[in-house]
């Protein structure tokens, strides 16, 4: 027997208690009543745990009856209510636990003393209520918990552990009589017989789940009384068979001999705790993902590709800058030395061929390449030039063509007279200035506008040239200088056949022999704008050249045009062209045209326009902003120069109109120099322009820059202002002289 | 001697009011912050280790003797205790050595799960309540919660009682 459980069965021994043991552990009874106790030991959770049934038997775990049992563990101290539903029995426990100490004598006292207290005092009521016969409020207590210590239990049910007589208090079910508070038939289930006890063995053990369940069952599942407390030999039964079917969703499992309420150890407990605290995730195969095929190939693949771009980092930037060749196709795949064919072939062609051989595909050696085609040169000798001449003009190849003009020119024969010309003859029969992108013919021309050939030549090229052969041809003819007016007269011969940009018309304009109309052909048949922008230089030059190429613009019926002649004068702007721009346009029926005409004068101040801009003051019914005009005009002509210009018609010689003109021009001047020569007016013969210049000098007179002009001629002025047989005139002179010296003359 | 044994539990149980000053005692040597509450029981909270959830605990002596009650909350109810949980709670009254299992009402009147572990008191050594005999029932009281909280939850919701003996076998 083990330590503890030995010192628990001599504790029990010493409370005069038998004890006895079994298989599941001990039975204690008192020895008087026969009730008798399981006590279990065990000696790994050093707990000693007692056990005794309260009634028996119990069919149906009611509501009434859970509650009664909830109560009853709730407010007991130190025991423990159950339903043992195999053993269809209410059951007490009650435990000890200690770690450290063995349980002390009242310790063992309370746990057989707690049990057979409550089974005496709860066990009534629990019946009762079990039975039906009353409600889970039996087993309340009527007063509070049971009173404090050293008060000893009384009450029918404790007398019974008194030395007093017992009270005896018949069962609730007789034995030997079925009843039934439902009304059913209840058989007799309890053999009376004793049976003797199984054989203890020694196979009590100290196992965790405290006992063998076997003895247990035999000991419990053998009450025949239904109330055990009142029986005094509780024969065992055997277990019953035929135990229901644990499969019954509402009928107890059987109790196994294998099976059976064990105690929960602790050891068992703080097991699980760990397990529950471990938490340990499911586990998951990834091995099975890992062994798909489709992923092995795509990380194969990945791990590939890392590879490869690794390797190729390193290679790229580590390996082949020191060791290049070896990462060339030819160090380990060599070529063979290729031998060019065409060595072969101009080894064996002739001189005609081997210049075609060279010029359409030239060796790639420069020194091979000199060497051969000087090799043709060579021999074809006189026929060189035809030779390179039908080359320019027939091969097929522009660039062969392009090869052979620059042999042909290298080798001097540009220079030959009329060579150019007759070469550009050749490709324009063989139709070389229609190809796109042909080099030879533009080259050619080049040539010709830079270096030109003979005038005749040129002009004689123009029958067979065409098309930009021929506008270049024209061109080379359109300068000026020596020659100009035999060039014109050779584009002459194709005005009636010009362009449309009329290309001859303008040549003849640049060499400046061009028909009088040609300025305005031109701005008829390029138009204004064109005039106006890129042909304002050849007009220009035109006009300057030849004023009156712009006569007949002058007169155009189309305003605009007439207003384009007086901006191509006025650009022009020589003296003729001055003149010229003081006639017509100043008398222009259009007003905007006589005004740009006045301006134009103003600008260009030319003397030699003083005696058009006169007549045009004097013109009556003027207007009065060109009258304005005409006078700035006027007065930016040097007075000098004008003066110059008006003098000369105050000539007695002169008509009167004329005269008057001038007298009223000199004094329109205004200038000191016009007023002194206005004196000389006064030796009109005509007393109305006798009187008309004394009364100009009048107002010349009171104007101080003229005062310096008359002071020279104060004796004159004196000797008319006495004189002069017109009354006006000595007055008007008088004035004058007044004005000047302040007195009369 | 047979037949000569008389049950006195109240003699035996020992005094609640010296016992009380004893458990205040060994209160502090756990370390437990206990207060008491209007109806002078103690309460407080008790874990074993960081890892366990500490339980509430009440510290009384029932009926003034001097058996120790400690009850722990196992887990609240919402509404009455279901058919099967009555079955799980009996049957864990039956399996679990050294603990009971009940519903009872808290101070609020609302309606729990305990789970207690009564300390027989040893008169005859001292100290009467040994902390170490303590630290065990209550760190068995911290057990039951930690394994039994949740299969009774799901057994009030409606799962059946079998669920909790299921839990108990795997246990063991």
């Amino acid at each position: 027997m083990s330590s503890l459980k030995a010192t628990v069965a001599r504790g029990l021994e010493a409370l005069g208690l038998h004890v006895e043991q079994d298989r599941g552990g001990l039975t204690v009874d008192d020895g008087l009543d026969g009730q008798r106790l399981s006590v279990r030991v065990d000696e790994t959770e050093r707990m000693v745990r007692v056990e005794g049934l309260i009634c028996y038997p119990v069919d149906d775990f009611s509501p009434e009856l859970s509650l009664a049992m909830d109560h009853l563990n709730r407010v007991r101290a130190g025991v423990c209510f159950a339903y043992l539903e195999a053993q269809r029995a209410l059951a007490v426990f009650t435990s000890w636990s200690s770690p450290v100490r063995d349980p002390s004598p009242n310790q063992l006292h309370l746990l057989i003393g707690l049990v057979q207290e409550a089974r005496g005092r709860d066990g009534p009521a629990l019946e009762r209520v079990a039975e039906g016969d009353g409600s889970w409020e039996e087993v309340k207590d009527p007063e509070p918990e049971p009173p404090g210590p050293g008060a000893r239990t009384t009450g029918r049910r404790g007398a019974r552990f008194t030395d007093e007589a017992p009270e005896f208090e018949a069962p609730t079910r007789q034995l030997g009589r079925a009843t039934d508070v439902r009304g059913a038939v209840e058989p007799v289930t309890r053999r009376l017989e004793p049976e003797p006890l199984r054989t203890t063995t020694t196979r009590f053990s100290s196992t965790a789940d405290g006992g063998d369940d076997d003895a247990w069952d035999q000991v419990f599942s053998g009450a025949g009384a239904r109330d055990l407390a009142t029986q005094r030999q509780d024969p065992p039964v055997t277990p019953r068979g035929g135990q229901d079917d644990e499969a019954t969703v509402d009928e107890p499992p059987p109790s196994a001999p294998d099976e059976g309420f064990k105690p929960t150890s602790r050891t068992a407990l703080q097991m699980a705790i760990q397990n529950v605290e471990r938490r340990e995730p499911e586990r998951v195969d990834l091995s099975a993902a890992r062994q798909r095929p489709a992923r092995r190939f795509l990380v194969g693949l990945l791990k590939l590709a890392a590879f490869v771009g690794v390797a190729y980092v390193v290679i790229e930037f580590f390996v082949r800058p020191f060791v290049p060749h070896y990462f060339e196709w030819e160090t380990w795949f060599p070529k063979e030395a290729e031998v060019d064919h065409r060595l072969v072939l101009r080894e064996q062609a002739s001189p005609k061929e081997l210049l075609r051989l060279e010029l359409e595909d030239p060796l790639d050696a420069e020194g091979l390449h000199e060497q051969y085609l000087t090799r043709a040169l060579d021999g074809l000798g006189e026929e060189l030039r035809g030779e390179l001449e039908l080359l320019v003009v027939g091969s097929p190849s522009g660039g062969t063509r392009a090869a052979a003009l620059e042999l042909w020119s290298r080798r001097g024969f540009a220079e030959a007279p009329g060579a150019r010309l007759e070469l550009l003859r050749r490709l324009v029969e063989a139709k070389r200035h229609e190809e796109p992108a042909e080099p030879v013919v533009p080259a050619l021309l080049a040539a010709v506008r830079s270096n030109p050939p003979p005038d005749q030549q040129v002009a004689a090229a123009l029958d067979w040239a065409k098309g930009d052969v021929w506008r270049t041809l024209v061109e080379v003819l359109a300068r000026p200088g020596d020659g100009a007016e035999g060039r014109s007269a050779a584009l002459a011969r194709w005005l009636d056949r010009d362009t449309p940009d009329l290309l001859v018309l303008r040549s003849m304009v640049k060499t400046g022999f061009a028909p009088p109309d040609a300025a305005t052909r031109l701005v008829v048949g390029n138009g204004v704008e064109w005039a106006r922008g890129e042909g304002q230089a050849l007009l220009v030059g035109f006009v300057t050249e030849s004023p009156d190429g712009v006569a007949a613009l002058s007169r155009h019926e189309d305003e605009a045009y007439r207003v384009l002649a007086v901006e191509l004068l006025a650009a022009a702007g020589t003296p003729p062209a001055a003149e010229r721009l003081a006639r017509q346009p100043l008398r222009d029926a259009s007003g905007a045209v006589r005004i740009k005409a006045a301006i134009a004068l103003t600008k260009l101040a030319e003397p030699a326009t003083t005696w058009p801009i006169a007549v045009e003051l004097c013109r009556r019914g003027i207007d009065p902003a060109l009258a304005t005009e005409l006078r700035s005009a006027l007065q930016r002509i040097p007075p000098t120069e004008s003066i110059q210009q008006l003098q000369p018609r105050l000539a007695h010689t002169r008509s009167p109109s004329e005269r008057f003109v001038a007298i009223q021009a000199l004094a329109a001047l205004g200038t000191s120099g016009a007023a002194s020569a206005l004196v000389e007016a006064l030796a009109e013969p005509d007393v109305n322009l006798r009187r008309t210049a004394a009364e100009k000098l009048d107002e010349l007179g009171r104007s101080e820059v003229a005062k310096p002009g008359l002071n020279a001629h104060l004796p004159r002025l004196r000797e008319v202002a006495r004189t002069d047989p017109t009354p006006a005139v000595r007055q008007a002179i008088a004035r004058v002289y007044r004005g000047m010296t302040g007195h009369d003359p | 001697m047979a037949g000569r044994f008389v049950p006195d539990v109240a003699r035996h149980a020992g005094d609640a009011a010296k016992l009380a000053g004893e458990l205040r005692q060994v209160l502090r040597e756990l370390k437990l912050d206990a207060r008491e509450d209007p109806r002078k029981d103690l309460r407080g909270e008790f874990t074993p280790s960081a890892s366990y959830e500490p339980i509430p605990l009440r510290f009384f002596f029932p009926g003034a003797q001097g058996i120790l009650a400690l009850e722990g909350k196992l887990l609240p109810l919402d509404g009455p205790p279901h058919e099967e949980l009555r079955h799980a709670l009996n049957f864990l009254c039956q399996e679990v050595s050294g603990c009971r299992f009940y519903v009872g009402e808290e101070p609020d009147g609302r309606r729990a799960v305990f789970v207690r572990a009564d300390v027989l008191p040893n008169l005859d050594a001292s100290p009467a309540l040994h902390a170490r005999d303590l630290r065990q029932a209550l760190t068995s009281l911290c057990a039951q919660r930690a394994i039994f909280a949740d299969p009774l939850q799901r057994v009030q919701a409606g799962q059946s009682w079998r669920f909790v003996r299921d839990t108990l076998k795997a246990l063991k």
